[in-house]
């Protein structure tokens, strides 16, 4: 079934394309993306009941032009015949302010020339196999209250449980003289998040469900009820891992992880034109075990980040990053690939209409390998099979890496114990990492919840994901 | 608009409901070095509605809610729309009963402020520290915005306020070993040239220190300090430990006169709401409900006082709202900086990213900057990562020495003793 477009972009059009001809006449180039987003987060706990607007509903629209000496852009809400004029001099007076602060401190502009585009034509519709539409609100939170219910009748040790289920439609319009790109689809979320405890102690057990889909995400929820709550309870004996570097076994979602912070935000070339990427350094160079290959794409993967075109008309790519071991190239916005002089990869994104593009990752992952999970722990003489993470931070300066995962299951003489540390910081510099890389299984996974921010800010969709690796890793 | 969205909501289906109008205008700057990569600019309008609507069920009151954002483009069968299939799916949400703030009209003034001035003075500020030629600005974002903030909700009330706020990120790189770098996150209402121009100038010299930085070597039952950022965040550990929602959750297992720390030894937090903290980025005269904020303490001497928490939460645990505030103090300890500095000690003053679980109670991060004292030198170090659990720590104490941080006021300095380090 497909997302529909928007009607109110699609109503747009005219009026977008009139301005863009009278911008045209005083700026070297000029470009609208619009954005119509809307979504709805159903979550019912223990305690409770929400059903809201999705974080990620926006409408708006964003004028970029060039005036010669850089970049300029105006995000608003509303564009018509009414403010059309006041919009045209709002953005002069701006640009005529900045030029002049500009000189005042003492600065200069970085000089960058305005985009050569080619003309391109994209409408495209994506699809889902069941809209939110099919089913209604009383209908999901029964559900959701059902996954509720079940997973507090396995375990009173059970203290709160919380099932999450997000539907996102996304809709946007990317104009400029040479170009006229629309495209619509949906993607979904949901989390089931299960809180144990015993005596004093707290642990919770957490997955997500992620893609381009729509109500499906229940019936994959309606499945992991007893792992997530035995998950849960399971951390409830684990103990803390004694610092040191081990052979670990890191499953789908960690190497996912491993992969995003380690080279996916360390090959954004937004960084390369800074100087903030080690990566520079290391282009077609040995980072990685000869069994690494990584990808990132909008058309890499189907997932929560896939899309036709990117926030600056970029048509979707697959970049291979890493092949067999050797960095290949980053990924990029359209800005720096023209500073660079690269091509642009389709990695321009946008937290918002409201925010500047960057370059920003899409479907990360490992490539598939040939070895089976069994072989990879038989391998193991001291070590952990990582499962499920929290958080990651990049260091693409420096190349640091810092992974907070959930838990490890501790792996001796080439098999589980079943003794549980928790939680696992892994640190350490990442070509160490990655070049001890020396097993890949031959099944990938991708994850697409939660998000992905820059620093502190600029919070994205993005995937990630492998197949289970076999490293050696600093953990503490 | 927001009239033609309250008439829509008295004709349908609802019991209560709360509009609230948002305004954002902003400029925003982005250097990288002193070179000028892009201007922006925007206006910005929108609505969040949140419609109720009432039920028994076996003689128990309930509430439902379901929210919905309104856009300034939407015509009146778009928004019609949208407003009543809130209104529907609210029919479905079985929450106990609560009420919605009461009704009053306040309309608090702030003075009216040239953005492009601010933009300019923060600018200013910041480029004059870059002046060293081993330390350096590698790139800088400011943003700067005027909000403007109406709530009115069917009980009458009608409150509106304004706030400027200025986030400044900055990259501070450094040659050295190696070179290096620092990330800042600066958030204040308006800038201050001073501060903006002190803070730079003291990030240089971390950045410095970062460059010349050893790698964190392998220490067992050393004590930890804690300063700057990482503090704040350990703190809003026990400031979460204390709020309502996370009472009524299960996930607090904090009662109220008992302590909310662990059995450690050293200093007791007293913990402060102050909604209205000066010069905060969020300081705010009302929280999201149209509840008036005030001053209120919370925690003792390491005893709660009273849970904080908005209308609704409240309610639930039967106790009088303080709403939803954004800024808290802790009062400062009784030793100084050099007293917490004195014995064999790391202290880290960057990490990766400052993870503090609110659930767990697990803290940890990968150290970018910290310094390493073994009783006679301090040298800079970096890599490795500390991790422990708030709830497990052995002593703490907190320095004389505060300052302010986003929405936190308080000791720039912990010691902690119970930590792991992990290192070369």
């Amino acid at each position: 079934m497909k997302a529909e477009k928007s009607e109110f972009l699609y109503g747009k059009r005219p009026i977008l394309k009139g301005l863009i001809e009278l911008l045209g006449r005083s700026y070297q180039y000029v470009s609208i993306l619009g954005t119509d987003v809307r979504g709805k987060v159903f979550q019912v706990t223990t305690t409770g009941v929400n059903v809201k607007e999705s974080a990620w509903s926006e409408r708006g629209f964003v004028i970029r032009v060039h005036n010669g000496l850089g970049y300029f852009e105006y995000s608003i809400d509303r564009i018509d015949e009414s403010n059309l004029s006041s919009i045209i001099e709002s953005i002069r007076e701006r640009i005529e302010y900045t030029t002049k602060k500009v000189m005042e401190h003492s600065l200069e502009h970085c000089s960058v020339r305005p985009i050569l585009e080619t003309s391109t034509v994209v409408d495209f519709e994506g699809e889902v196999h069941s809209l939110p539409s099919s089913s209604t609100p009383e209908e999901i939170v029964t559900r959701l209250t059902s996954i509720v219910e079940r997973a507090h009748a396995i375990s009173e040790e059970v203290l709160n449980v919380s099932a999450v289920l997000e539907n996102v439609r996304v809709s946007k319009l990317f104009l400029s003289s040479k170009k006229d790109l629309q495209q619509s689809y949906m993607w979904s979320q949901g989390y089931l998040y299960v809180v144990s405890r015993r005596g004093e102690i707290t642990k919770y057990g957490i997955k997500g469900f992620s893609g381009l889909k729509g109500l499906e995400i229940l019936d994959e929820m309606d499945t992991e009820v007893e792992s997530v709550v035995e998950k849960a309870r399971l951390l409830l004996s684990s103990e803390r891992v004694s610092p040191g570097v081990y052979d670990v076994i890191c499953s789908p979602d960690v190497s996912g992880l491993i992969a995003h912070e380690a080279f996916g935000h360390g090959v954004e070339m937004d960084m390369f034109v800074k100087g903030r990427a080690k990566a520079v350094e290391y282009l077609n160079k040995e980072v990685a075990s000869p069994l690494v290959t990584m990808h990132d794409g909008a058309s890499a993967a189907r997932e929560v980040s896939s899309y036709a075109f990117d926030d600056e008309g970029v048509l979707a790519c697959d970049t291979i990053i890493i092949d067999k071991g050797i960095l290949k190239r980053g990924i990029s916005d359209i800005v720096s690939a023209d500073i660079l002089g690269t091509e642009p990869t389709g990695n321009g994104k946008r937290e918002s209409f409201e925010r500047k593009a960057y370059a920003r990752m899409t479907n990360t992952f490992f490539s598939p390998g040939e070895s089976s999970l069994k072989d990879m722990i038989a391998s193991i003489e001291d070590g952990y099979l990582l499962e499920d993470y929290y958080s990651g931070m990049e260091d693409p300066k420096n190349w640091g890496i810092q992974c907070v995962i959930a838990y490890g299951r501790e792996i001796k003489n080439g098999e589980l114990t079943g003794r549980i540390v928790s939680p696992v910081m892994i640190t350490g510099y990442v070509p160490t990492l990655l070049k001890s890389i020396s097993m890949v299984s031959k099944e990938v996974e991708l994850s697409g919840t939660g998000a992905c921010g820059k620093g502190h800010k600029e919070f994205v969709k993005v995937s990630a994901g492998g197949p289970h690796i076999k490293a050696k890793a600093r953990l503490g | 608009m927001l009239e033609k969205i309250s008439e829509i909501l008295k004709s349908i289906e609802v019991d209560a409901w709360k509009i609230e109008e948002i305004t954002v205008r902003g400029e925003e700057h982005f250097f990288v070095g002193k070179k000028l990569d892009m201007s922006r600019a925007k206006s910005i309008r929108y609505f969040n509605v949140i419609v109720y609507r009432d039920f028994q069920d076996k003689d128990k009151e309930y509430r439902g809610s379901s929210s919905v954002r309104i856009f300034s483009t939407m015509e009146e069968e778009e928004l019609r729309e949208s407003l009543e299939g809130a209104a529907f799916a609210a029919g479905f949400v079985k929450n106990p009963w609560y009420p919605i703030a009461d009704p009053y009209t306040a309309r608090f003034k702030s003075k009216a402020l040239d953005l492009s001035a601010i933009s300019s003075e923060a600018i200013g500020a910041v480029f004059e520290a870059d002046v060293e030629k081993d330390a350096w600005l590698n790139s800088v974002e400011i943003f700067v915005t005027r909000n403007d903030y109406r709530i009115v909700n069917s009980a009458g009330l009608d409150v509106s306020y304004s706030s400027y706020r200025t986030h400044i990120e900055t990259i501070i790189a450094a040659s050295g070993n190696e070179e290096v770098e620092l990330y800042d996150d600066y958030k204040i209402a308006l800038p201050d040239i001073t501060v903006i121009r002190d803070r730079m100038k003291r990030l240089i010299i971390m950045a410095r220190d970062r460059a010349r930085a050893i790698h964190t070597p392998a220490l067992r039952d050393f004590a930890v300090v804690l300063t700057g950022e990482p503090v704040k965040e350990v703190m809003r550990y026990y400031l979460n430990q204390s709020s309502a929602k996370m009472k009524y959750d299960r996930i607090s297992q904090a009662e109220a006169g008992n302590s909310i720390q662990g059995e450690e030894s050293g200093d007791k937090v007293n913990i402060e709401l102050l909604p209205e903290l000066q010069t905060s980025y969020y300081s705010a005269p009302v929280d999201k409900d149209g509840l008036p904020l005030r001053d209120c303490l919370i925690v003792e001497e390491g005893s709660l006082i009273r849970f904080w928490g908005d209308i609704r939460f409240s309610s639930y645990l039967g106790i009088i709202p303080t709403g939803d505030v954004m800024n808290f103090s802790v009062r400062p300890g009784s030793l100084s900086l050099d007293d917490l500095r004195s014995e064999p000690h790391i202290e880290v003053s960057h990490f990766s990213a400052v993870d503090v679980d609110e659930t767990t109670g697990d803290f940890g991060g990968e150290i970018r900057l910290g310094w390493y004292y073994d009783g006679s030198k301090r040298i800079p170090v970096t890599g490795g990562s500390i991790t422990g659990n708030l709830r497990e720590i052995l002593s703490m104490q907190l320095s004389k020495e505060v300052e302010l941080d986003g929405d936190y006021l308080g000791p720039v300095s912990v010691k902690i003793d119970g930590f792991s380090i992990s290192g070369e």
